[in-house]
């Protein structure tokens, strides 16, 4: 069964998200100009400074994928909002709208949304929602604050509680709109620059991740960063344990090696797959590194098909096509 | 009871000099048969290392005498093993100075070791590697 | 010890101090002596406060046997690091002016900074000819860098530039007056981080946010290397300045094989989205960026080593360095010999420094 852990679902009228809403925050968010603003919320995603496209939907996914994963990306772009009260309200709408039309429990789920500004409010809405069927992981948007923080503790509870990975992904506002987190170096004004430089977001996060403790502290939290490639990950590995055996005594928190953790924990998708093709061969095929990998097509951004997959990685392909072990057995058994 | 190995006069143990000449706490670099030999006395006895990280070669004897912190949980320090570990004036990696070996296998390759001892008010050395069943 | 190979070693990382602040007064009027002797000297620029190294930051072993800094004794330096490693050049970067990119007053950083470099070039470079220095300045008056520039021109052991860094990434049209009188005179940028990153809003950051250890910064600091990078290509800053060279020092290099590929394939499907990248940005790291090797990553198999050394057009584009005589060191004879792979090792031993530095950077070879 081929499992695609990147495919992203909106909505192309915020009409679709007031029906889940009560009267009254309906009207708060009924206004012009966020009505407006639902193409930013669904084009922030594509990391581009084209103005004025269409609302993408999502396709339809490739006959062979059994199990489709929607990540709403919508939602992810609370990471740049002003008032993190009303993105409360915005995520359930959008909650309930995967619960009710994006997800059907069997070979398509959803990502639970939540908040990085309120881990008890998230994970009191994981336990809400976690042993519904739709939902098959748990997406957390970035905050400038880095994930080996202890305030997202309570997170990472209910996500393990219910059994559920955490899925980490871009929403396209990082490093361009104030109190999402920042890019490396300055600010970079082309959306290129932003999109050749997001994946460092998700190395700065796993090694907080690793030198947080927080990986030893739940050592059954799944995290998989989705949307920023993989082909770095063994630079990175390398540097993590290099720093680990000289600072080990300022993080004893940190028992082994920071890679063991990675090779236990911690999974990436293959998006962009083609810019992989050098480092699959030489570093990932056959190796520890390739377990680390799942298909996630990015759909309908420019998104990779399984055939894309199969073009890069060759006899690989299967194997991680058919990755389902970031998932728990209880997603995997209902499809199966 | 100290940890060294050798059976109390063994052979091949010679007399590297009266114990006052190596202050307890205190890393005193001696040449013994065209070897730098770090000694080391400690409230259990003494220790002998030579001067060679198996990282990258470093003169580990010019590193610091210290303890180390303990694996822990999350945001704790648990301090322990002071005065037991040398830590590499390189790249900082940490070393038992009783067994050579890295401080949470952080490393492959241990600092060498040898049998010392004190007795009768003087420092011992042998200049062959401790056994790996006696270190520790 | 004894020297590693019996072809010429550039070791291009190599920090000299000097002892005390009135080793620079002969370069000072009076006026900046009196001011600095009120205001004080700031030489380091990361926030110990807020990122402090746990152990120390230099070699134990790299204390001159006179006293001194470690790196303050170029006779020492010089009989316990250059000779015995065989080392035919060593680019010298001064650390301490690094201090400056938390300083207020241009004034005062340029009146420093050209004290230090004279400094740098009658205690160090005349001291020997194994060692050439990289002049440094700041991003504080780019007009006043380009003069400071301009006046090491044609001086005997200057081979580079080093350009310190504050929130502006390099990519900035501001350093253009710099970039100009760099290849006006023919001397390539050298790059090195100052310690000032994820300290200030005056400094660069890595992504996400604050790393909360010493050791946890370091394993991502080499993103800013790669920031720098991409906003240079993005900026069009080589299709203005067809001749600049960049050594990037102490970033590292095993994260450029994917940055490539992924600049590339981002440009390929929307080269209107860079405007100002004529053509494939890989080509232009190739053809402009240099990297020191270390601290060089420390790999298990030798898959791994290959893939290390494996990127397309590599082998001409890595520098040997040694970053004596701080802690991270990569001792020279170790990674000479048993870590750079046999097929490139003299492309990363000197060939790829004489041609980014010029054939006078061996101007202390022993015939």
């Amino acid at each position: 069964m081929i499992a695609d852990y990147d495919r992203h679902v909106a909505v192309g009228d915020y009409a679709e998200l007031f029906a889940h809403m009560s009267q009254s925050w309906r009207k708060h968010f009924e206004r012009d100009e966020f009505v407006g603003s639902v193409r930013d919320a669904a084009a922030h995603i594509r990391l581009t400074d084209r103005f004025g496209d269409e609302v993408l939907a999502g396709s339809a996914p490739d006959p062979e994928i059994g199990l489709s994963l929607a990540v709403p990306h919508q939602g992810l772009t609370i990471n740049g909002w002003a008032d993190q009260v009303a993105a409360k309200a915005f995520i359930e709408a959008l909650n309930s709208q995967s619960e009710q039309v994006w997800a059907d429990g069997q070979g398509r789920r959803a990502a639970i949304l939540v908040t990085p500004h309120d881990p008890a409010w998230s994970a009191r809405v994981i336990r809400e929602h976690g042993a519904a069927r739709q939902f098959a992981a748990v997406a957390l948007p970035l905050s400038p604050v880095l994930l080996g923080s202890d305030q997202f503790d309570p997170v990472y509870d209910a996500a393990v509680e219910a059994d559920l990975p955490l899925i980490v992904h871009f929403s396209g506002v990082e490093g361009h709109y104030l109190g999402a987190p920042p890019l490396s170096g300055g600010v970079h004004r082309t959306a290129y620059a932003r999109a050749v430089l997001m994946p460092q977001l998700a190395e700065s996060h796993i090694a907080s991740l690793c030198f947080g403790g927080t990986l030893a502290k739940f050592p059954a939290l799944r995290v998989l960063f989705s949307g920023f490639g993989f082909a770095w990950l063994p630079s990175l590995t390398w540097r993590l344990d290099r720093e680990w055996r000289t600072f080990r005594h300022d993080v004893p928190w940190v028992l082994k090696p920071p890679s063991e953790y990675v090779f236990e924990q911690v999974w990436l998708s293959t998006w962009p797959v083609r810019e992989a093709r050098a480092e699959w061969e030489s570093l990932f095929a056959g190796s520890r590194a390739q377990s680390r990998v799942v298909y996630g097509s990015h759909d309908p951004f420019d998104g990779d098909t399984v055939a894309d997959v199969r073009a890069i990685l060759g006899s690989s392909a299967d194997g991680v096509l058919a990755r389902s072990d970031v998932l728990s057995a209880v997603t995997t058994g209902a499809v199966a | 009871m100290t940890q060294l190995q050798a059976e109390p006069g063994a052979a091949d143990l010679a007399d590297v000099g009266p114990a006052e000449n190596f202050p307890v706490g205190r890393l005193v670099l001696i040449e013994f048969s065209g070897h730098t030999i770090g000694i080391i006395r400690t409230r259990h006895g003494v220790h002998a290392i030579g001067n060679r990280c198996p990282h990258q070669g470093g003169p580990i004897c010019r590193g610091i005498v210290t303890g180390t912190m303990a694996p822990s949980a999350p945001n704790e320090y648990v301090y322990e093993k002071d005065g037991e570990i040398i830590r590499c004036p390189w790249h900082g990696y940490e070393f038992e100075l009783s067994t050579g070996q890295s401080v949470g296998a952080a490393v492959r390759g241990r600092v060498p070791v040898y049998p010392a001892e004190v007795r009768g008010g003087r420092v011992y050395l042998a200049l062959r590697r401790k056994p790996l069943a006696d270190r520790g | 010890m004894q020297a590693a190979e019996t072809i010429p070693i550039v070791d291009c990382d190599v920090h000299p101090m000097y002892e005390r602040f009135d080793d620079l007064a002969p370069y000072l009027s009076a006026g900046w002596r009196r001011h600095f002797e009120d205001r004080g000297v700031r030489t380091y620029a990361r926030a110990r406060d807020r990122y402090n190294h746990p152990n120390k930051t230099y070699r134990v072993d790299a204390l001159p046997e006179r006293g001194g800094a470690a790196g303050s004794d170029p006779g020492f330096t010089l009989a316990t690091h250059v000779v015995p490693f065989g080392i035919t050049a060593a680019l010298l970067l001064p650390q301490q002016p690094y201090g400056v990119t938390s300083w207020g007053n241009s004034g005062a950083v340029y009146a420093y900074l050209a004290a230090s470099n004279d400094f740098f070039r009658d205690a160090w470079v005349s001291y020997d000819d194994r060692y050439t220095l990289a002049v440094t300045v700041s991003p504080h008056d780019p007009p006043a860098a380009a003069r400071e520039v301009r006046r090491h021109a044609g001086q005997p052991g200057v081979v580079g530039i080093q350009l310190l860094l504050m929130d502006k990434m390099m990519g900035d049209s501001s350093f253009d007056p710099i970039y100009q009188a760099a290849c006006e005179i023919g001397l390539p940028l050298a790059v090195h981080q100052s310690g000032s990153e994820g300290c200030y809003y005056t400094s660069q950051a890595v992504a996400g946010g604050v790393p909360r250890s010493y050791g946890e910064r370091h394993v991502v600091l080499t993103q800013v290397g790669g920031a720098n990078l991409v906003d240079m290509i993005v900026s069009g800053t080589f299709e203005r300045f067809p001749d600049l060279q960049v050594v990037m020092v102490e970033w590292g290099f095993s994260w450029l094989g994917p940055l490539l590929a992924r600049m590339d394939l981002f440009w390929e499907r929307d080269p209107a989205a860079a405007p100002l990248v004529k053509r494939r940005p890989s080509e232009y790291v190739r053809e402009h960026f240099t990297f020191t090797t270390q601290p060089l990553d420390e790999v298990d198999t030798r898959r791994e080593r290959a893939a290390l050394f494996g990127p397309d057009g590599l082998d001409k584009m890595l520098l040997f360095s040694s970053d004596y005589p701080h802690y991270d060191t990569d001792d020279p004879g170790f990674v000479i010999r048993s870590r750079i792979p046999a097929g490139i090792r003299e492309a990363v031993c000197y060939q790829n420094a004489v041609r980014v530095f010029g054939p006078q950077l061996l101007r202390g070879a022993r015939p």
